[in-house]
Order: C-alpha cells, then structure tokens, then sequence
C-alpha cells in the first residue's frame, strides 16, 4: 500500500482536488486515489510542475507534482483567462498550469491533518529529466488521478526519504 | 438580463497583484462584475511592482495574492501601512492559510481573505462589501435610486451592528445565500421576536453554530484557534454563546428600521435548538420577508444567519 492518509483524509483530498479541477477548468472531474504502487503510469505530461513543501516541527519534506496533458492545459487556459482555444498562447498554458499546480497542491497539502502546519514553496515548471530526478530521490506517498476518457490528471505527493529519528511508517 | 451598473461620479480604483496572469484575469472579471462604471484595474506581477504602482494610483481596493516572487503579499501590505497608507484597503485572494500568517494579515487591517479554489460569486461578493461604501459616496445625488421594497435586515444595518460587536477586526458579509434545512448545523441559536401592534412572533433569527462561535468569538475577541475548535465540534461556549445572545437581542434594532413606522421590535427570547425543531424547518422555507447572510472572519471560518417576518 502506498498512502499515508486514513481513508477520511482520503475522501477530503479526492473532494478538494474535485472542487480544484472545477474552479481552475470549469470542468467536474472526480479524483481518485490509487492504492497500488504504479510508478509507469507516472510518465512526465507536457505540462509538469513540481512544488516542493515543508512540515513545520519536522524533518519531513517532500513535494508535491502535478502532471498535465495537453488538452487539459488548453482547458484549463481557456477557463481562466476567459478566451478561445485560438488566442491561448504556450505562455498561457504554462501561466495556467502553474496555478493548477499551485491550487490542486494546496489540496493535498492542507490535509496532512490539524495537527501539521504545511509551508508549500513556489510551483515550478519540470522537464522530464528534472521530473524524473525529483521522483526518483523521493518516495511517492500518494498519487490521486482525474481521468476523463483519454485525458489524465496525476496529483502525486512525494515524501522525503526517511529518516533515522522518523520511520516512514509514521503518519505526517 | 444584466442589471446595468450604477454610474459613479469617478472610478472606483483597483489594483490587482498576483504573479500568475490566469488569476490576474479572473480577478479582473469578478471587480467587472461589482456592479459600479466606470471602473479603472491596473495590474502587478508582485508586491514590489505594486508598492511603485501604488505611489501614483492609490487604487480603493488592493486585491493580492500572498506567494510572489521578490516581495509576498504579507510584506507589501505591511510595507503599505509603514508607508502610511493606513486604511488602503487590501484582501487577499490566497491558498496560504498557516493560522499565525493570516493573523499577521489580520492585525494588518486586510478586508478579507479569500482561499483558493472559491467560487466567482464569493469574490464579486468580497469586492463588493469591501467598496459598497465607498462607491454609494460617488453615486451622484441626482441618481440616487428609490428602495421599491423594505429588506428585513439590511446588509448595511447589520454591518454596523456587527462593527459594534467586532471592532477593528475584518469580517465579511455575503447577502443572499439563503439559510435552508440542509445546510443548518445541528445546533443553532433561535431568537423569538415581538413587535409593537403585533400579537405573536413577530420576527425569528437564526445563528447556525458556526455563526454564534464566529460572531460570539469575535466579540469576545477569542482567539482564531479557539474558534476553529469550538466550529469543529460544532459547540460554542458560554462566553460565545453568550456574545451572540446579546448580539441576536440587539438586532431587534435592525428588525425595527425595517418595520411600520409604529412598531418598535424587542427580543422576547433567544435559545439553543437543535436543527430537527419543526418550527425552524417550517420558516427557512418561507420565501420572502427574509435576509439571509454569510458571515466570516478571515482565520476563524464561515457561518451563517438569517432573520424573517412572520406572515
């Protein structure tokens, strides 16, 4: 098993990010969080961002990546600068993505529970080699998917690896 | 149909700041949603930029994000105040929501903070209770248009009642939203009012549990975790449920300003039922002669109340 969470916290970052993909696309998707450990579904999307984060009192860090393709981006760009598919340019899909990045992270981030303050950084654009580099140093704790047909949306949440005075069994 | 906006004698100012052009240009939509013409937005990439902006512009509402590049949010509100912009008014539009980061807002006077993701109305709704005053002094005399129906409670009566309670501390108030037996919270405050000329009840207010730990705490000046604790376990606690007793008491002035001119509104009593109290059930039905509210205090969370006229 991968998560951390118990299954409320589950159900509350599932219905955040839900109510994330509304408000960045203007779309409804349902998120799910996938229990078994399939890194090959974790390939780099065209518009990949990775946040890094830090629990107050701990050790832990970790960060949170956003995987988005395409066609979601161009959705995403549209909703929120209120234009045609036309007039979005790349700088506004990237723009876009970065706040999607920065809104679904805050989703996961709030519900590490009341006791754990989270400071979550700045989203930053990843290319597949940085993306890989990032993942690959960290352990994936918890990857939720939004799927509409071919269109996939990854939030994935990375823990530090662990440490001596903090076993990874621990809940953050 | 869209209303027309009501014509101001200048522009109302507005200075957006967020390092992303995407909530830049949503920000944007909702100030043009405020309901006033004419309208003049300028836009900054971070607090630095906004800090010269503001030098030449003095917007009347500053709306910015909290994360930026070079100066955050937090840094240019305070450097606004040190520079003696003291009652510019400023809220956030922000995913921060570290408790002791939004209290170091808080004590610098910010109108409101909103968390991303939040619905479009929820902003029009913040700008427009942050600048309501300010535009009603530009609407010229000439214009000023007639009430066609008296409010049970009008936003602006309840405003001040509610200053009188909160002092300095920022709270925002979205009309509208009506109060329903779906979204009631087990318990809730219900107060019984009686009006001169009127046999019965005359009037009936409800304070969901959030709202009497909001405006309860806020009167007592708790602090936001206090609150948040009690609004989790959904149990106010004396001294909270105190404060909205009074509250819920003096709003029988506000009840008054609506009523015939010969009738005068006293609270005849106020207690705590639970949400599966017929009568409740029965009167957040009734359509008409009813104003409903959100209330929220940036840190301590949202609640809700409403008052109606009996029939």
């Amino acid at each position: 098993m991968l998560f951390i969470y118990p299954p409320a916290e589950i159900e509350k970052v599932s219905s955040r990010l839900t109510a994330a993909w509304l408000f960045l696309s203007g779309q409804t998707r349902t998120f799910e969080c996938l229990t078994e450990k399939t890194p090959e579904l974790l390939k780099h999307a065209e518009f990949t961002f990775y946040l890094p984060f830090t629990i107050q009192g701990s050790k832990r860090s970790g960060g949170i990546g956003v995987l988005i393709g395409r066609e979601d981006a161009i959705q995403v760009a549209q909703h929120m600068f209120g234009t045609s598919r036309e007039e979005v340019t790349q700088a506004d899909l990237l723009d876009a993505c970065s706040e999607a990045c920065n809104v679904c992270a805050e989703s996961i981030a709030t519900h590490f529970g009341p006791a754990h303050v989270v400071s979550v950084g700045v989203p930053q654009f990843a290319n597949a080699t940085e993306y890989e580099a990032a993942a690959q140093s960290s352990l994936a704790r918890a990857i939720y998917r939004g799927a509409v047909g071919d269109q996939v949306i990854y939030a994935v949440l990375y823990d530090s690896p662990k440490t001596e005075s903090e076993p990874s069994s621990a809940p953050l | 149909m869209t209303t027309p906006p009501i014509q101001l004698s200048e522009a109302l100012r507005f200075l957006v700041v967020d390092d992303s052009r995407a909530i830049q240009a949503i920000i944007k939509r909702a100030i043009k949603k405020c309901g006033y013409a004419p309208l003049e937005i300028r836009l900054a990439i971070n607090g630095e930029a906004a800090l010269d902006e503001i030098a030449s512009f003095v917007p009347h509402l500053v709306i910015t994000d909290w994360h930026m590049p070079k100066v955050s949010g937090l840094e240019m509100v305070q450097a606004l105040r040190q520079m003696g912009h003291k009652n510019m008014r400023v809220g956030f539009v922000t995913t921060e929501k570290t408790p002791a980061l939004l209290d170091q807002a808080i004590s610098n006077g910010v109108m409101f903070i909103l968390h991303k993701p939040f619905d479009d109305a929820e902003l029009v709704a913040a700008v427009v209770s942050s600048i309501q005053d300010l535009a009603k002094a530009l609407i010229p005399a000439n214009a000023v248009a007639q009430k066609s129906e008296k409010e049970t409670v009008s936003e602006s009566a309840l405003k001040a009642k509610l200053t009188e309670h909160f002092g300095k501390i920022p709270f925002r108030l979205v009309s509208n939203d009506p109060m329903t037996p779906s979204n009631l919270t087990p318990t809730n405050l219900l107060g019984l009012y009686g009006g001169t000329g009127h046999k019965g009840v005359y009037a009936l207010g409800v304070m969901d549990a959030n709202a009497i730990c909001i405006v309860g705490g806020g009167a007592a000046r708790k602090q936001p975790t206090e609150v948040r604790a009690a609004m989790a376990a959904g149990q106010p606690d004396a001294t909270m449920l105190a404060k909205a007793n009074e509250f819920m008491g003096e709003m029988a002035q506000c009840l008054t300003e609506s009523a015939d001119p010969a009738c005068t509104v006293s609270i005849a009593k106020a207690s705590v039922v639970k949400n599966t109290f017929a009568k409740l059930t029965e009167v957040l039905e009734q359509s008409g002669h009813r104003s409903d509210f959100r209330i929220s205090i940036p840190g301590y969370g949202e609640g809700r109340m409403a008052w109606f006229v009996m029939r």
